[in-house]
C-alpha cells in the first residue's frame, strides 16, 4: 500500500546524527543546513532540530553547521565503517537581524519538505504586527492568505471556506477546543510571550493530523532557556504578563502567566473613592513547561495550561444583593512528551495529554423568590499519541504513529431540584498513520504519500483517509506543489458557526446514526523564491464537503440538541496568493485570497456568512531611520486590509398579517416581515489601516521596549452587520460599526 | 541594490491597488433594496354569511411608511358562471359582496386589480358539507364523550367552539383530522378539562387547506395561501351548528 523504495545497503559507510540547538537558550533549531566540506553529502535538521547524514564513506571530514543569523560551526569528525557518530552542536547567534533567521529556515524547509499550504510563524511575527491591545497569534493568522474573519473584532478563523470548528488547534499536542475565548473572543488562549512558533496548514495537511475537515494550527511553546535565568514583564492596557524561564538540572523550565487587571483597578478605585462600582469580569491564563534531558537520547517535556474567564455579577446597589450570576469558561490541559532517539535512524515521540474545556453558568437567587439555575458543560480528552520517524536513507524518511483518544462530553442542567438534564457522551477514537517522504529524483521530485486509518467507536466505524503530496522543483528556486487528501471529523459543534459573536462553541460527537462529515482537498500551487529573502506562492484549491452537520443559524443556546442539525454538503474553491519579503530594515508581506464558498441544505445552495470573495492584507514594517529623534532604530509596522462584503439576509418588505378566530373574525393584526434569501445581499467593503511603533529602552537598568498601536487610523467605519428597528415607521436600518473611532493602545515590556 | 530588491514588492502592490480601485467602484455603495410591492389580500369565505368580505392591502418596502388598506381596487369574486364585483365599505375597511351563495366542494376565485401592482388571482375550494352524529340537539356532552361527524371533503382543519345561549363564549379547540378516516372523532377529554356546565351552541367548522397553510403550516408561515401574484390568504370554511347540554366535570 505504501511506496517503499528498494534499499541498497552499503556496508562500507557510516553516518553522523544529532541535535542542533541555540547556544544562548538551548532552543532546538529546525532546518539548519549541515554538510560535509568538499563533498556533496549533507542534510538539514527536521522540525525537532534532529539531523542525520547517511552513507558517508569512512574517513576524516569537516562537518559544517550553517544557519543564517548564527555563526557557522565546523567540526572535524572521523566516520567509521558501519558506525554512527552522535554529534550535538550549539550555534551562537550572530549580530544579524532575527527576521532573516526565519527566512533561512523557510528556505531550507522549501528544499527539504513536501508541504503544501503551510505557513510558519515565529513569535517575532506575532508581536511585530499592529494589534488591538496586545499581540495575538490568532490575529496574526488572520493576515494570512485563505484566512477570513467576519468583522473587525472577530477572533475566529475561517480558513479556505471552512467554519472555525473545522480547524484542529493543538498546543504542544494538547487539543484546544475553543482557542479564542478571552474577553468575549478578543484574545486567544495563547499567551504571545510563551509561543515559540506556530504552524498553520491551511489545507492538504499530512496523515499525522486528522479529525478536522479544513486545517491544522499547531502551536509550539518555547522550550525555556537552558542556559540562564531570564524573564519578561509586559504591561498593556488590558493585561499584564509575566514570563520566567531558566535552567534546571539537565533541563529547563518556562512559566508564563497573564491576567486582565481592569477589574482590580476598578476595585482599587472603589476602595479609595468609596464608589459602588465594580467590573465583574477578568481572565487569566497560566502556562508552564519543564524540559528534562536525562541523556542526549532522551528528553521529557511536561506542559501545563490553564486559562479561565470569570464573570461574577451581583447587584451592589443594595446592601443585600438579591441575585448573583456567575459564568466561567476556560481551557485546561496537561501533556507529557517523551522524545527518544532509539537509534540514529529511528526517532520517536510519545505524548500523553489531558485537555478540558469547561463552561459553567450559575444563577443564584439570594432572596429565594425564584429557582436557582446551574448549567454546566465540559469536554474532556485523554490522548496518547506515538509518533516515530525512520530515516531509511538520504532520500526516504518514513513517519508512522498511532493515536488513541477518549473524549467525554457532558452537560448538565440543574434547575434547583425540579428539572435536571444530565447527559454524557463517551467516544473513543483510534487512529494510525503512516507517511513517507521520498525523493524520487533528488532535489527535483519528491512525493509524500500517506494513509490515516481511524476507528470510531460510535457505530463502530472504520475509515481510511489517504493523503498525497507532490513537490516538483522544475527550477532550483521554483516548485510545483500538489496535494490531495480525504479528511474526516468526528466531533462537531451544535451552535451556528455563522454567528457574528460567540464566546465558545458547544461540541458533540457524531452519533452512530449520523454519517461522518468528510472533506476532500485538492491543491495545486507554485512556490517561487525570487532570492533568499523573497518568497512567492500561488495556490488554487478546491475543497468538497459531504455529510456536513450544520446547526441552524439561530442555535446559539447553551446546549442545542443534535437532532436539530441539518445534513448538508458544500464546496469551497479559490486562489491564495502570498508574497513575503524580508530585508534588514524592511519586512512585509502581501496576502490575497479570492474564494467561493457554498453550502447546500435541503432548500439548495447558499453562501454562508463567512463567504468573503476578496481578502487582501498588506503588512509592512521598517526600521525607523536614525534621523528621526526619539524613535530612531525603533520599528514602525503597518497593516492595511481590504475585503469585500460578507453575505447577509436583509428584511426587504413587510405586510399586515391578520389573526382570525371563527367566533369573532379578525381579532388582531401584526406585521409580517419578508426577508431576502440568506445570502442575497452583501455588506459594503471593509478596509482599515493599523499602526504599530515599538522602541527599545532601558528602565531601572533593564532592557525593554515600549509600544504604541493605533487601530483604524483613518477611522473607517466598517459595517459588521445590520439590525432593524421596527418601533418606528418606516422601520430603520441600523448599522453596527465595531470600531467607531481610531483606537489607541500602548504598553511596555521589560526583560531581565 | 535595495531598489531592485523592492521592485517585485512595489509592482505587486501597484497591481493590487489598481484591482482594488476597480473592486471599490463596484462594491462600495450599500446594496439597494430590490423589492416591488405586491397586493396583500385577506378573506375567509363562510357559508354562514350572506355577503363575503375581502380585505385588500399591500406589502411595503422596508423603508416605506405604512399606509391604510387599499380602497380603490377592482375586486371580483366568482364561482362557476357566477361573479360579483365587491364594493369597498369605509366603515369596515374591506370589500363586501352582495348576497353570494357558497357551494361546498366548489372552487371559488378572487381577482384583484389595482393600478401599479401585479394582478392578484386567488382560489379556494369550499370544504364539503358534513353531518354531526354526536352531539345532536338534546344530547348531553361529557368529558368522556367523543364528538363524531363525517369528514368534510377537502377539510384540512376543524374548529369546535362553544357559545353559551346567553351569548358568552365557552371552550374552543382546533382539531387536525386524520384524512384516512371517513369519520372524524374528537375526544372531548383530550381538549378540555376545565369544569363547564350549561346549554351551549356548538359551532363545528371545517377549513380548507389555504387556511391551514396560512396559520398552521410547520416552519415559516406561508404568506401565499391560495394566492398568486401577491400575498395573503384566500380561504374558506364550512360551518355546522348543533347544541347540547355540556357537563364537563
Amino acid at each position: 500500500m505504501y511506496l517503499i523504495p528498494l534499499i541498497i545497503l552499503l556496508n562500507a559507510s557510516g553516518s553522523v546524527s544529532g541535535f542542533v540547538s541555540d547556544a544562548s537558550n538551548g532552543e532546538r533549531l529546525a532546518y539548519t543546513n549541515i554538510y560535509l566540506e568538499n563533498t556533496i553529502l549533507g542534510s538539514a535538521t527536521n522540525d525537532k532540530g534532529y539531523y542525520i547524514i547517511h552513507k558517508i564513506p569512512p574517513g576524516h571530514y569537516t562537518i559544517i553547521f550553517s544557519y543564517i543569523g548564527y555563526e557557522n560551526i565546523s567540526r572535524d569528525i572521523i566516520i567509521e565503517e558501519n558506525r554512527n557518530l552522535t554529534l550535538n552542536v550549539e550555534l551562537n547567534p550572530s549580530a544579524i537581524e532575527i527576521d532573516e533567521i526565519t527566512v533561512s529556515a523557510e528556505r531550507t524547509r522549501f528544499e527539504q519538505t513536501v508541504e503544501v499550504s503551510h505557513i510558519l510563524f515565529t513569535q517575532r511575527e506575532i508581536t511585530s504586527v499592529p494589534r488591538l491591545f496586545e499581540g495575538d497569534l490568532i490575529k496574526t493568522l488572520q493576515l494570512m492568505p485563505g484566512v477570513v474573519t467576519m468583522h473587525d473584532l472577530s477572533n475566529k478563523l475561517h480558513i479556505r471556506g471552512g467554519s472555525p470548528d473545522e480547524n484542529l488547534v493543538l498546543l504542544d499536542g494538547i487539543t484546544v477546543y475553543n482557542p479564542s475565548t478571552h474577553l468575549a473572543g478578543l484574545f486567544s488562549t495563547f499567551n504571545p510571550d510563551a509561543v515559540g512558533y506556530a504552524e498553520l496548514y491551511a489545507g492538504g495537511f499530512p496523515a499525522n493530523y486528522g479529525d478536522r475537515l479544513s486545517s491544522v494550527l499547531s502551536v509550539n511553546t518555547k522550550e525555556g532557556n537552558s542556559k540562564e535565568f531570564a524573564g519578561t514583564v509586559s504591561l498593556g492596557l488590558v493585561t499584564t504578563r509575566l514570563l520566567i524561564e531558566g535552567p534546571i538540572p539537565k533541563g529547563s523550565f518556562l512559566l508564563s502567566a497573564r491576567r486582565s487587571y481592569f477589574d482590580a483597578l476598578v476595585w482599587l478605585y472603589d476602595k479609595i473613592r468609596n464608589r459602588d462600582i465594580s467590573l465583574p469580569y477578568y481572565f487569566y491564563d497560566v502556562m508552564a513547561k519543564v524540559n528534562f534531558n536525562p541523556s542526549p537520547e532522551n528528553r521529557f517535556t511536561l506542559t501545563g495550561l490553564s486559562g479561565t474567564d470569570v464573570l461574577d455579577f451581583q447587584e451592589i446597589d443594595t446592601e443585600a444583593p438579591d441575585e448573583r450570576i456567575g459564568l466561567e469558561w476556560g481551557n485546561r490541559g496537561v501533556s507529557l512528551r517523551w522524545r527518544r532517539v532509539f537509534t540514529p535512524k529511528f526517532y520517536g515521540e510519545i505524548v500523553g495529554a489531558w485537555s478540558n474545556f469547561l463552561t459553567e453558568l450559575r444563577y443564584e437567587d439570594l432572596d429565594d423568590s425564584t429557582e436557582n439555575l446551574n448549567l454546566y458543560e465540559d469536554i474532556i480528552d485523554y490522548t496518547i499519541k506515538c509518533d516515530f520517524s525512520y530515516f531509511w536513507g538520504e532520500n526516504h524518511t518514513m513517519e508512522f504513529g498511532i493515536e488513541g483518544k477518549q473524549s467525554t462530553i457532558g452537560y448538565n442542567w440543574d434547575f434547583e431540584e425540579d428539572i435536571t438534564l444530565d447527559q454524557e457522551h463517551d467516544i473513543g477514537l483510534i487512529a494510525s498513520y503512516v507517511k513517507s517522504k521520498i525523493f524520487l529524483i533528488p532535489s527535483v521530485l519528491s512525493i509524500q504519500p500517506g494513509l490515516r486509518s481511524i476507528y470510531y467507536s460510535e457505530g463502530k466505524r472504520l475509515l481510511c483517509d489517504p493523503r498525497l503530496g507532490i513537490k516538483y522543483l522544475f527550477k532550483p528556486n521554483t516548485a510545483l506543489n500538489f496535494a490531495f487528501g480525504k479528511y474526516s471529523q468526528f466531533i462537531i459543534t451544535v451552535n451556528s458557526q455563522e454567528s457574528y459573536f460567540s464566546i465558545f462553541d458547544f461540541w458533540r460527537p457524531v452519533d452512530e446514526e449520523q454519517a461522518i462529515p468528510t472533506a476532500y482537498h485538492a491543491i495545486a500551487g507554485i512556490e517561487q523564491w525570487f532570492d533568499e529573502k523573497t518568497k512567492f506562492t500561488i495556490e488554487p484549491y478546491y475543497k468538497k464537503y459531504y455529510n456536513l452537520l450544520i446547526p441552524t443559524e439561530d442555535d446559539i443556546y447553551f446546549s442545542a440538541p443534535t437532532e436539530s442539525l441539518q445534513l448538508g454538503d458544500g464546496y469551497s474553491a479559490g486562489v491564495d496568493v502570498f508574497l513575503k519579503k524580508t530585508l534588514k530594515d524592511i519586512f512585509g508581506w502581501i496576502s490575497y485570497s479570492i474564494s467561493f464558498t457554498k453550502r447546500r441544505l435541503e432548500e439548495g445552495y447558499y453562501s454562508p456568512r463567512y463567504d468573503r470573495r476578496h481578502n487582501l492584507n498588506i503588512v509592512l514594517g521598517i526600521t525607523i531611520p536614525k534621523s528621526i529623534p526619539l524613535l530612531k532604530n525603533g520599528t514602525l509596522s503597518t497593516r492595511w486590509y481590504f475585503a469585500t462584503g460578507l453575505p447577509y439576509a436583509q428584511d426587504i418588505a413587510r405586510h399586515r398579517y391578520y389573526y382570525w378566530d371563527p367566533r369573532w373574525g379578525i381579532n388582531d393584526m401584526d406585521w409580517e416581515i419578508i426577508s431576502s434569501a440568506r445570502d442575497a445581499y452583501r455588506l459594503p467593503l471593509s478596509h482599515r489601516l493599523d499602526l504599530h511603533i515599538e522602541k527599545n529602552m532601558r528602565l531601572f537598568g533593564l532592557d525593554g521596549s515600549w509600544y504604541i498601536d493605533v487601530i483604524n487610523v483613518y477611522n473607517r467605519k466598517n459595517i459588521a452587520f445590520y439590525t432593524m428597528d421596527y418601533d418606528v415607521d418606516p422601520p430603520e436600518i441600523n448599522k453596527y460599526v465595531l470600531l467607531p473611532v481610531p483606537i489607541p493602545s500602548f504598553g511596555f515590556n521589560l526583560r531581565f | 541594490m535595495r531598489t531592485s530588491k523592492a521592485r517585485p514588492f512595489i509592482s505587486a502592490l501597484l497591481i493590487f491597488l489598481g484591482s482594488l480601485l476597480l473592486l471599490h467602484n463596484g462594491c462600495e455603495n450599500d446594496a439597494d433594496l430590490q423589492y416591488e410591492p405586491q397586493l396583500n389580500v385577506f378573506g375567509v369565505l363562510s357559508n354562514l354569511q350572506q355577503s363575503q368580505e375581502i380585505i385588500v392591502d399591500r406589502t411595503y418596502r422596508i423603508d416605506e411608511p405604512a399606509g391604510p388598506v387599499i380602497d380603490d381596487a377592482f375586486v371580483v369574486l366568482s364561482r362557476n358562471n357566477f361573479s360579483d364585483t365587491l364594493e369597498f365599505s369605509y366603515s369596515n375597511e374591506r370589500y363586501i359582496s352582495g348576497p353570494f351563495t357558497l357551494l361546498p366542494e366548489v372552487t371559488h376565485e378572487l381577482l384583484v386589480v389595482k393600478e401599479g401592482f401585479d394582478t392578484l388571482h386567488a382560489a379556494t375550494t369550499m370544504p364539503g358539507n358534513f353531518i354531526i352524529f354526536f352531539p345532536v340537539y338534546g344530547d348531553t356532552l361529557t368529558l368522556q364523550d367523543t364528538i363524531l361527524l363525517t369528514q368534510s371533503i377537502g377539510a384540512a382543519l376543524y374548529s369546535i367552539a362553544f357559545t353559551q345561549n346567553t351569548g358568552g363564549y365557552g371552550p374552543f379547540a382546533w382539531h387536525e383530522p386524520d384524512p384516512s378516516d371517513t369519520l372524524v372523532h374528537i375526544p372531548v377529554g383530550e381538549y378540555w378539562d376545565e369544569p363547564v356546565e350549561g346549554y351551549f351552541t356548538i359551532y363545528i367548522v371545517a377549513y380548507d387547506s389555504n387556511f391551514y397553510d396560512y396559520y398552521f403550516a410547520e416552519g415559516d408561515s406561508i404568506i401565499q395561501a391560495g394566492v398568486t401574484g401577491g400575498v395573503g390568504l384566500f380561504g374558506s370554511m364550512w360551518t355546522r351548528v348543533t347544541s347540547s347540554y355540556v357537563l364537563f366535570q
